[in-house]
């Protein structure tokens, strides 16, 4: 069984979502971190910014990781369940 | 029988909103974190325990999003049988998703609703029971075709459809209500969904 035998549309639209998803987000805050620091330009609040930034790309990758990893999960069970509903309708509505 | 589609959008929206939960939650969480460093907890462990938070505040975000905007939504469909229909809703739930579909939709709506005044019983009657048949909706209750059948009898028909319960009975003035309908079609996402229930389209 080759790695073609997973890679189809269900699981690309998962994965396209979750990526865009978490790149948009974490982009964005990066933009709102990166305009706070050169806004206010305090050697305080310039560490607690990029903590802050850090937790927010850490966190969204984490529950990337999570969310696909329990998707996939989901589809390979019912997949070998046989049939089930691991069509491409259902997981674009997971 | 229309059937509200889950469109592409709308989940994918769905997801992005999630992501921006888990980046709000992140936000306290890496207070905290911030809180603990100071207090002297080494750095790793408090970055481990901001992340964990924000991912299970995002988490928990969702849910409550998820559960509030399951609140059963109210439509009121007034009904006589020479004039047209009246619609109110209760207070909408609003999600980035469901605004952005929601204005597609409205436009669909205005562009091809055809108003029809004359309400054939016969037609709301054969409406209903075919709605009976499809496991997608749910009637909870179905007085009409047992009251009187006089034109001033109060009819009322209570369905609930995917979050929101449509009344049948008499209402106002046709162009009164055929302008409340074109309002009511702009407002709600599900007017497609509710009309087709109700027979009026």
């Amino acid at each position: 069984m080759g790695w073609r035998d997973f890679v189809d549309v269900e699981i690309i639209a998962l994965v396209s979502k979750h990526v865009s998803g978490a790149l948009v987000i974490i982009a964005g805050f990066l933009v709102i971190g990166l305009v706070a620091n050169w806004a206010i330009k305090d050697p305080i609040v310039s560490p607690v910014v990029h903590y802050a930034e850090t937790v927010i790309v850490l966190a969204c990758v984490l529950r990337a990781v999570v969310v696909m990893l329990w998707k996939l999960s989901t589809m390979t069970r019912k997949s070998m369940k046989g049939g089930g509903n691991g069509t491409a309708s259902s997981i674009l509505v997971a | 029988m229309a059937q509200h589609p889950r469109s592409w959008l709308r989940n994918t929206l769905n997801v992005w909103l999630g992501y921006f939960l888990t980046a709000v939650a992140a936000i306290p969480a890496s207070a905290l974190g911030l809180f603990l460093i100071s207090k002297g907890i080494r750095q790793q462990a408090a970055i481990l325990v901001s992340i964990s938070l924000a991912v299970l505040g995002g988490f928990m975000a969702e849910q409550l999003i998820a559960l509030r905007s399951r609140k059963q939504r109210r439509l009121v469909v007034s009904a006589s049988p020479d004039t047209a229909y009246q619609l109110s809703w209760g207070r909408p739930a609003v999600t980035a998703a469901g605004f952005i579909e929601g204005l597609s939709q409205a436009a669909l709506a205005i562009s091809s609703f055809e108003h029809d005044p004359a309400f054939n019983e016969e037609t709301a009657r054969l409406a209903a029971v075919q709605s009976a048949y499809t496991n997608d909706y749910k009637i909870i209750a179905s007085k009409m075709f047992r009251l009187p059948t006089t034109s001033q009898q109060q009819r009322r028909v209570v369905i609930q459809v995917k979050g929101f319960k449509a009344q049948q009975g008499t209402g106002n003035e046709p162009a009164v209500r055929a302008d409340q309908l074109t309002r009511a079609a702009a407002l709600s996402p599900y007017f497609d969904e509710a009309t087709a229930f109700a027979g009026l389209r």
